[in-house]
């Protein structure tokens, strides 16, 4: 068998025999063939046409409306505004800080699949569980050297990551309890945590965020005002939560009785058991489930729209409505719509590069939050 | 070794005092009590502050409470809308409609992202490798993008390349497209002859059916004949009915067309969104549902000298749905949750006019959040209930 493998047909025998068989196909199925030409034509004629449109007749340095081709995609639009889309009325002089909160993120996710080196776990581990925290001060400042922002100027994808980031860091600690507290035990901590969860998980995202910007000032002691960043934050981060609390809870229930029982045979506490024998192993189990919920998450920040704050999207729909480059809405839209498929794409190509590494284990449980 | 030694002196110790695990097991019992009780404690604590906080921040705001609005007279029209309403409707009304408006963006987003969905994740198995690839491309194109940017982006499209209400698309006279959206003739009045020529349709539709299913179980097929005269007589008798319904077709008056029904733009860019977005996911569903039926399966059959299309509708989609059934579940509570985006393009649903125009005109906010958080928790929890007596119904029995 392998030696006639080996010595198979010359390449062009094979080539031939190989274009034979498509023949054949072609002959045996009529409809197949033709609406494999249908279809490649109308992706030709697509294609074209947007090769065209953004590319060959397309304008990037021009100073309005007027100056670009009126046959192609007008760039310049773009060009002009990247500084507004990217860190939205930040203070000029002050960009810089706006854009080490921008770069942190995919610096620190690129290190993560970087080869290894000494401390570089402990490295990604605290820059990714204090980001929220160091970003938030940088962005507000108000330390001597740094002069105080207002949270109403920060926007752009400044504010899309801060928002992505912050929610999705913030909830995972919470994500953690809620599960445990799921699955434990104790009737009333279950019932607590199945009730916040499901209560979560059961309103729409838009109806959550007009609920924080309304509900939670009401909630406050009188006299506190929260900026509505702050509030916004506050009801994705749970609302993120509730979703990975069910994924991590998937992870959970992967784990056998067995490891439950020699860790507690070995004398370990129940926070000692569920740091260093359950968590790593659920938490790894269902790393693909986890990356489809940030993604899921960093797609769903575009909502805070509805409550008047400038993220990358409404930034850009903004500018949109600006004199001297009305009607580009084409060209804004393809341009966020890049941003996002990017960062969406890499994110879930580093999911499936998980998958695969992890093969062999137990298949990651149902992904609970992937249908975002 | 001294402590194992150790050990086995300390349990035989142990099991030598009758009634120490008992009071060990009793013990473990009231910490768990105890911990309960803490835990409820503070909730009840943290609720307490909540709600004192309430209270004192509607009185300092001067805002009224109560649900007595839901009878006030709202004072807003709504611009689409499945029951009669003006301006003069009370509150109750109101959120009636958006209600309705969002069930019937639901109902039409499920049914048409299941269908593509389908189509679009058959072709990503399919044996035809440019079908495969697109159907790929499609996927992975329209699945990491935000909800939102599509929905942005049909309107776009959408309202531009309808023309304006002066310029109107004519179909045929009765109906009539622009930027403003689609009129269509409502029936104005519904006499007794109507209504009678309709139930007989549908009777004849169910007859149809039964008749049918009685043939189906028997291997056969209905002859041509009988299929032929129910269907003549179903459509007869819906035309009839159609003929003596009095219809109320829009006309252009001034700058807009009045009478019929208008759907609006919106509703379209919305269900094109949320149809579009959510097929991407359910292919991806269908895709892992049909991957999941052992192969061993499809060379059966394939054995028996079934077709591909046969081995596909007999064999493969019926034990593949029963994997499917429990990720389409999710899939379907996000679109009905998804539905609320209608509020950034103005298309006038439960949040739109409930907890937008009618929060911001009463002040009510405990009592309409309170409302809309219900209708959607109820939504969600019945795809649930659904979902589980559908599950239990098509789980495989075995032996």
């Amino acid at each position: 068998m392998a030696a006639a493998r080996l010595h198979g047909p010359s390449i062009r025998r094979r080539f031939a025999s190989r274009a034979g068989v498509l023949l054949a196909m072609a002959a045996a199925h009529p409809f197949s063939l033709l609406v494999t030409l249908v279809l490649l034509y109308a992706a030709w004629i697509v294609g074209e046409r947007i090769v065209s449109w953004g590319i060959i007749h397309a304008t990037f340095i021009a100073d309005d409306r007027s100056g670009c081709n009126p046959g192609g995609a007008c760039w310049a639009f773009v060009v002009n505004r990247l500084p507004q889309f990217l860190f939205g009325f930040y203070p000029e002089a002050e960009r810089w800080r706006a854009l080490a909160a921008v770069l942190a993120p995919p610096a620190l996710m690129l290190l993560a699949v970087a080869p290894e080196f000494r401390g570089r776990r402990l490295v990604v581990a605290a820059g990714f569980s204090l980001y929220p925290l160091l970003a938030f001060a940088l962005l507000a400042g108000g330390l001597p050297g740094l002069p105080a922002v207002s949270t109403e100027r920060w926007g752009g994808l400044t504010l899309t990551m801060l928002v992505g980031m912050s929610a999705f860091v913030l909830s995972f600690p919470l994500a953690i309890l809620l599960a445990l507290a799921r699955t434990s035990s104790l009737p009333a901590l279950r019932l607590v945590a199945a009730g916040f969860i499901e209560f979560w998980r059961g309103l729409p995202l838009v109806a959550i965020l007009f609920m924080s910007v309304i509900m939670l000032p009401l909630f406050l002691p009188p006299g506190v005002e929260a900026p509505r960043l702050s509030l916004a934050l506050a009801g994705i981060t749970f609302y993120s939560a509730a979703y990975l609390a069910e994924v991590v809870r998937g992870g959970l229930q992967g784990i056998g009785r067995g490891q439950y029982e020699a860790a507690g045979a070995l004398g370990f506490g129940f926070w000692s058991m569920q740091g260093y024998v359950v968590l790593p192993q659920a938490l790894r189990s269902v790393v693909p489930a986890i990356v489809n919920a940030a993604i899921a998450l960093f797609k769903d920040t575009t909502y805070v729209m509805v409550v008047g704050l400038f993220d990358l999207l409404n930034i850009v729909v903004a500018g949109l409505s600006d004199a001297n480059w009305i009607g580009l809405a084409a060209e804004g839209y393809v341009f966020v719509g890049v941003i996002y498929w990017t960062i969406c794409f890499g994110m879930s190509r580093m999911s499936a590069r998980f998958e695969h590494g992890a093969q062999g284990a137990r298949p990651a449980g149902a992904a609970a939050g992937a249908g975002r | 070794m001294t402590t194992a030694a150790a050990d086995l002196v300390d349990e035989g110790e142990r099991a030598g005092r009758i009634g120490a695990p008992r009071s060990r097991q009793a013990r473990r019992r009231r910490v768990a009590l105890l911990q309960q009780l803490v835990l409820l404690g503070a909730l009840a604590a943290v609720a307490f502050v909540i709600v004192r906080n309430t209270i004192v921040n509607l009185q300092a705001r001067g805002l009224a409470s109560g649900f007595d609005f839901l009878w006030q007279e709202a004072g807003f029209n709504v611009g689409f809308s499945l029951i009669a309403v003006d301006a003069s409707s009370s509150y109750g009304r109101i959120f009636l409609v958006g209600l309705l408006n969002s069930l019937l963006v639901a109902a039409v987003g499920i049914v048409a992202a299941t269908l593509l969905g389908f189509v679009i994740g058959l072709a990503r198995v399919s044996p035809n490798v440019p079908a495969r690839l697109l159907s790929k491309g499609y996927v992975e194109l329209v699945r990491n993008l935000p909800l939102l940017l599509h929905l942005l982006l049909w309107q776009g499209v959408i309202l531009r390349s309808l023309p304006t209400v002066r310029e109107a698309l004519d179909l045929g006279g009765v109906a009539f497209l622009s930027n403003r959206g689609l009129y269509l003739p409502a029936p104005a009045a519904w006499p007794a002859m109507s209504l009678l020529l309709l139930i007989g349709a549908v009777v004849a539709t169910v007859a149809g059916l039964l008749l049918a299913r009685r043939t189906h179980r028997r291997q056969e097929l209905l002859s041509p004949l009988t299929a032929a005269t129910i269907a003549g007589l179903v459509l007869a008798l819906l035309v009839g009915s159609a003929a003596v319904i009095g219809w109320d077709v829009p006309a252009l008056k001034g700058f807009d067309y009045r009478g019929g029904i208008k759907i609006m733009p919106e509703l379209a860019a919305l269900i094109a969104a949320l149809t579009l977005y959510n097929a991407a996911f359910i292919a991806e569903i269908v895709r892992a549902g049909i991957q999941s039926v052992d192969e061993g399966q499809r060379q059966a059959a394939t054995a028996l000298g079934l077709s591909p299309r046969l081995i596909m509708r007999l064999v493969i989609v019926p034990q593949a749905i029963r994997v499917m059934v429990p990720p389409m579940a999710n899939q379907y509570a996000h679109l009905i949750k998804a539905s609320a985006l209608a509020t950034v393009v103005g298309f006038p649903d439960l949040v739109n006019v409930f907890m937008g125009t009618s929060l911001n005109q009463t002040g009510r906010a405990v009592e309409i959040v309170v409302m809309t958080a219900a209708v959607y928790l109820t939504l969600t929890a019945g795809v649930g209930l659904v979902t589980s007596w559908y599950e239990r119904r098509v789980k495989l029995v075995e032996r």
